[in-house]
């Protein structure tokens, strides 16, 4: 491995390090990153024309486009020189991502299983070509993967966001912990959060829609694009979106006093069906709630009426201060049983009406502002007043 | 099943389904390439897809909870849900073993179904929305539960289907919200006097559920009309055959009874109190929808006429209809029609519910 050159990608506050290294080497390391790349749902199996044609061009010793890497700890930065950059590397491969390249590996990889052994030295010096970043700020990275797609499988933005926070599973931010569901249920009264909910709700914070993208085709999304390009390279907005969000979490949870719904007052309330949830931990930690927040606030942002998270952090402290009783979680279940049973689609209803009451409660300008109750019943009926 | 890709060389034409991976797997012929569908429901693959029939069926009603099973003439033939919620955890059945067992085999069939060549771009996920709106509703009919039920033909059910919101065709539309007791949806076929009605069928499955204008919704429902009183006619001719057989002599006074027979505003009138059970809501209703339309067009009661009567009434806007619509002014006549149709309709459907030869 040989670092060629490097370039400060002053948009993204990046290292970009051009790279060249033989496909022996790569071979060496390939299994190793594309278990780093966990996250990554094979859906497309390979498409037989070109990937093999693309293996059988590089036992003849193609050139590829530059496979993008990126190296997700601080531990190195521009002031390390290329040795001890390509020496870390060497040693930390389960801190290197591939951001584009994926299909190509593994294309490289079948390749060097095929080639004969007479050309199998010759294979194994084919020159190979890698952008790798270094001293990642994960939001630019995902700007730039989305504004320069050169990924000849597309990705959606969601897959993306996956890849590039991954590392934030199994941290804990403001005492809340990320997990796959591969690892088991999220106990939320643990503050555990499934990291795919966190992903959906940052999604839609960029998007400024609660709704779920089924496929989000990484060009044409113009709008999320412009969203993030207002914001700074600097800041990492998926944390301050998580870190906001676990704050007003664990405020409604201190409301209510972590206290379970009992039977008989589903049946007081009239909640017809098994309840969205019996306790604040499970609805607040659902990706409904989570994308309708996250929509709420970008929608919010955009309007000027706030200027970002840190606005909301100050208005769930005085909620706190002002709410002492737990009505308006029965009112909640109770909206959210009549979204059950009329919508047509009901996960989508369900993020909707979270959005319009996180827009009743955290925006200066409603009636409802700092009131769950009657954020519960104005958010209600503007969601009813939208759908019917 | 047939899927092509138009910026892709291969054809999937094999479905599998892993009950390890709980996915769907769409292959080329040759086994090399493959698509991965993978369902939002835990599903149980039980049964057999081949053992099942899929109906298509529309619903404006109905929503991502109306998943039922569904009993006709209070036998279960299967189960009757919204391809949304296939696509769904959200709904109340999303963890019931049977309706997850129906789920496989609804998914199963609407991959096998897919026939499409190059219409569409390979992208990261396929999904059933490619194909199907997900507002369809399915009705999944066991093979093996119908044989329980003599001479079972879907088509007998299509009125019961209608009167609780679902029709037949794409476009068509039901009046009737989807009223639901313990949580099955409960049909029943035609009374066994119209079985061989086959055009109460046509009528109810394609015609009747189309938007159309006021005049041509009269026209159609009064076909159900024409069809029940030639009923009501082959059955009094016969009696009336019988009769003189048996009273030769008595010919020449039987002789008015002949003229009811064959008089269509008399049958009309047999056929509604002596033919059907006709709730009096409904006929007073209807009745005085008939009653504002005759006195809006000058027509005048006079002393011997009786405006209760409803069976008259109705046959009076027919003929309205059928011989001076030339000359109604349309615009005048449209909103009262269409409620008039309204309540026709709750008297057709009724009429035929209730049908029987005394």
């Amino acid at each position: 491995m040989i670092i060629m050159s490097r370039i400060h990608d002053e948009r993204i506050n990046s290292t970009n390090l051009y790279v060249e290294m033989t496909f022996g080497e790569y071979i060496k390391i390939a299994d190793k990153l594309i278990g780093n790349n966990n996250l990554q749902r094979n859906r497309v199996k390979t498409s037989k024309t070109i990937y093999s044609l693309l293996k059988n061009d590089l036992m003849r010793g193609c050139v590829m486009p530059p496979i993008v890497l990126a190296v997700t700890s601080k531990a190195v930065s521009k002031d390390n020189t290329n040795e001890e950059i390509v020496e870390y590397i060497s040693k930390n491969l389960k801190d290197v991502l591939i951001l584009d390249g994926l299909q190509r590996t593994y294309t490289i990889l079948d390749a060097a299983k095929e080639v004969g052994e007479e050309k199998r030295e010759a294979f194994n010096d084919y020159k190979l070509r890698l952008e790798i970043y270094i001293d990642i700020n994960k939001f630019g990275v995902l700007y730039r993967m989305l504004t320069l797609n050169t990924g000849q499988t597309p990705m959606s933005a969601r897959h993306q966001l996956e890849m590039l926070y991954s590392d934030m599973l199994d941290t804990e931010i403001e005492g809340i912990k990320l997990i796959t569901e591969v690892q088991g249920k999220a106990d939320a009264d643990d503050n555990e959060f499934i990291f795919r909910n966190a992903v959906d709700g940052f999604n839609s914070y960029l998007n400024r829609d609660e709704l779920p993208m089924d496929r989000q085709e990484l060009l044409e999304n113009v709008k999320m694009l412009e969203n993030m390009s207002m914001e700074g390279p600097e800041q990492d907005i998926f944390k301050e979106f998580l870190e906001t969000y676990f704050k007003l979490f664990i405020v409604l949870r201190e409301i209510t006093a972590d206290k379970t719904v009992t039977d008989e007052e589903l049946i007081e309330y009239e909640i017809i069906g098994s309840p969205f949830g019996k306790k604040v931990s499970k609805v607040f930690s659902t990706s409904q709630s989570l994308t309708g927040f996250a929509a709420a606030i970008g929608i919010m942002k955009d309007k000027e009426i706030i200027t970002g998270f840190d606005d909301i952090i100050n208005t769930i402290l005085e909620i706190k201060e002002k709410e002492k009783s737990d009505e308006w979680f029965m009112l909640l279940l109770k909206k959210m049983d009549i979204i059950r049973s009329k919508s047509k689609k009901i996960g989508n209803a369900q993020r909707m009406f979270f959005k319009y009451f996180y827009r009743e409660l955290l925006n200066p300008e409603s009636d409802s502002y700092q009131k769950l109750e009657e954020a519960v019943e104005n958010g209600f009926k503007k969601y009813d007043s939208q759908v019917n | 099943m047939y899927l092509k890709y138009n910026n892709d060389e291969n054809e999937y034409c094999k479905l599998n389904y892993s009950d390890k991976e709980n996915t769907f797997e769409l292959k080329t012929m040759d086994n090399t390439s493959s698509i991965i569908f993978v369902p939002k429901l835990h599903l149980h693959a039980e049964y057999d897809p081949m053992n099942y029939e899929m109906i298509f069926l529309q619903n404006d009603a109905a929503s991502e909870n109306s998943i039922y099973p569904i009993y006709a003439d209070d036998k279960r033939i299967g189960w009757i849900f919204p391809i949304q919620a296939l696509l769904s955890t959200e709904h109340e059945r999303a963890e019931n073993m049977h309706f997850l067992k129906y789920a496989y085999v609804a998914i199963y069939k609407l991959l096998d179904l897919i026939e499409d060549k190059d219409s569409k771009e390979q992208s990261t996920d396929l999904l059933l929305t490619d194909y199907y709106s997900s507002d369809k509703q399915i009705l999944l009919i066991d093979k093996d539960n119908i044989t329980q039920i003599e001479d079972f033909n879907i088509d007998s059910y299509v009125l019961s289907l209608f009167i609780k919101g679902y029709t037949f065709i794409d476009k068509g539309h039901s009046p009737f919200d989807l009223e639901i007791v313990d949580k099955n949806l409960r049909i029943k076929s035609l009374p066994k006097d119209l079985k061989s009605a086959g055009y109460i069928n046509i009528l109810f499955k394609n015609l009747i559920p189309i938007e159309m204008e006021a005049f041509a919704k009269f026209h159609l429902l009064y076909q159900v009309v024409e069809m029940l009183i030639s009923g009501v006619f082959d059955s009094e001719f016969s009696k009336f055959i019988t009769r003189i057989d048996s009273e030769a002599d008595k010919l020449f006074d039987n002789k008015d009874r002949l003229n009811d027979i064959i008089n269509e505003k008399k049958r009309v009138s047999m056929l509604m109190s002596s033919y059907t059970r006709i709730p009096f809501q409904k006929k007073e209703r209807l009745n005085k929808l008939c009653v504002d339309i005759l006195k809006k067009s000058s027509r005048t009661f006079s002393a011997g006429d009786d405006e209760a009567d409803m069976p008259k009434n109705v046959y009076a806007v027919r003929c309205l209809i059928v011989h001076t619509f030339y000359v109604l002014d349309k615009e005048l006549y449209e909103d009262i029609l269409n409620d008039l149709n309204e309540a026709f309709l709750d008297v057709v459907i009724e009429m035929v519910q209730s049908y029987s030869t005394p």
